[in-house]
């Protein structure tokens, strides 16, 4: 790799002001980042380490039962919490599908969101579940929703410099349920489409759904059909079925090595469909 | 920019002068001379590099040697005691599960880090702790037989002895 300037910052301060070089990265878990620079995909002059800030891997429930996970929080840990399994199924089931045991043990929830890739495991859950996250820049704190973070391929909303400091998940109402789903070619491999599904139920009855689609088009995408048609009726196998379609007709998938854009979305509606009936299931229990 | 890093590595502590863009991967082969762990694709996903740091499995490839400043780095060389090999080393040898070696330090190693906390897995689960370990010659089958093996062969292994009526 080309040299490059390796920084230890210890406060948020420090690494918002070692970020505001062009070429300066923030450095994570590395699983994406080092591959990019291995690729030379990138160019960049200065690493900025966030792992040396102290509070940045908090995982805890605020008082309004809002889920506040810090950037640095990795998979592992998502996956093996007994807090999130239970509250939010959704993130930690997304979660335990990015790539393999070993890459879960240092990737990040902040680095799985802001590397930006379509196909990421993470961000499809999170727009379900209608995150937000809390941004600091040198000029103060914003808020940016889920839905709105990934603008294209590898382009976030993040705006230069910035960090991302916490992701606000908020409560589940009883009777949720939520489930991701992973079309892949092989154990460990990104996603040829990502489906996350949140679920209102009471008992059989969907209240209200929130559907969003991974790795089916520049960036994931929320189905607003698909999630109409499920509101007010109960879930059998015809009605998921039918968000299946609606999604399909919904989507503009790109063509890449991992599958071609006619492809994805035939899965879409196989997968959609899938992800609500496991869903509903799982709220039944 | 070089950088003076104190790498625990094996119990021993190397005091390396690196580079900051050194992989520990890189350190490890070519300034500390430990060579059982391999560059297999070098980006994360073939698992030949995998390490423990702090007993949890890490890609050595994708970490940068001066980010391990203060952790426990155990690699392949640091299983055998006083020249005694590992139960998982002996199992390994004992069923067969070695071919060519090049997966062999890091499928023991995250291994190792699956039965230091499971007692008594299943092969599904050996299955899932190696599934981002590749191995081009021995089709995995003898691999989960050598580690369920050593499950059940070596109960002081693991933080709880596995049921031996299994």
């Amino acid at each position: 790799m080309r040299a490059f300037e390796y920084v230890e910052p210890t406060t948020l301060g420090e690494a918002l002001a070692a970020l505001a070089d062009d070429d300066a990265r923030a450095l994570a878990g590395g699983v994406s980042l080092m591959v990019l620079i291995k690729n030379r995909l990138v160019a960049l002059r200065r690493v900025v380490n966030l792992k040396t800030i102290p509070g940045l891997d908090g995982l805890r429930v605020g008082p309004n039962g809002a889920l506040h996970v810090g950037p640095l929080v990795t998979h592992r840990t998502l996956e093996r919490s007994a807090l999130v399994r239970e509250r939010w199924p959704l993130l930690a089931s997304a979660a335990a599908q990015v790539a393999s045991p070993v890459i879960r043990n240092m990737g990040t929830i902040g680095g799985n969101v802001c590397h930006g890739d379509p196909a990421a495991d993470l961000p499809p859950a999170l727009i379900a579940l209608g995150a937000r996250f809390q941004i600091a820049t040198a000029g103060g704190d914003r808020e940016i929703p889920a839905e709105a973070f990934q603008r294209d391929v590898y382009e976030t909303a993040l705006p230069p410099g910035a960090i991302l400091r916490e992701i606000v998940v908020p409560p589940a109402p009883p009777g949720s349920a939520g489930v991701y789903v992973k079309l892949q070619r092989n154990a460990t491999d990104l996603a040829i489409v990502g489906v996350a599904t949140q679920l209102a139920l009471d008992g059989d009855h969907c209240r209200g759904a929130c559907i969003a689609v991974g790795a089916a088009g520049a960036a994931p995408v929320r189905v607003h059909a698909a999630e109409a048609c499920l509101a007010g009726r109960a879930v059998d196998e015809a009605l998921a079925r039918r968000a299946g379609q609606l999604a399909r007709e919904a989507v503009e998938p790109l063509d890449d090595a991992r599958g071609s854009a006619w492809y994805r979305r035939e899965m879409v509606g196989v997968m959609v469909a899938r992800a609500v009936l496991a869903a509903a299931t799982n709220g039944r229990r | 920019m070089n950088s003076t890093v104190a790498l625990r590595v094996n119990g021993e502590v190397h005091e390396v002068t690196v580079r900051a863009d050194r992989t520990l991967l890189d350190v490890l082969r070519h300034d500390l001379r430990l060579t059982g762990t391999k560059e297999g694709c070098d980006v994360g996903e073939c698992g030949a590099c995998t390490v423990l740091l702090d007993g949890m499995p890490v890609r050595a490839c994708l970490t940068l040697a001066v980010d391990v400043r203060g952790r426990a780095v155990t690699t392949i060389e640091g299983l055998a005691d006083d020249g005694a090999l590992h139960p998982l080393q002996a199992a390994f040898v004992r069923e067969g599960a070695i071919q060519c070696g090049f997966c062999t330090s890091g499928m023991i190693l995250v291994a190792k880090a699956l039965l230091d906390e499971a007692s008594g897995p299943d092969a599904e689960a050996v299955g899932r702790a190696i599934s981002g370990n590749l191995c081009r010659c021995t089709g995995y089958g003898k691999i989960v037989s050598a580690v369920l093996a050593a499950a059940r062969s070596a109960p002081t292994t693991t933080a709880q002895a596995p049921g031996t009526a299994r």
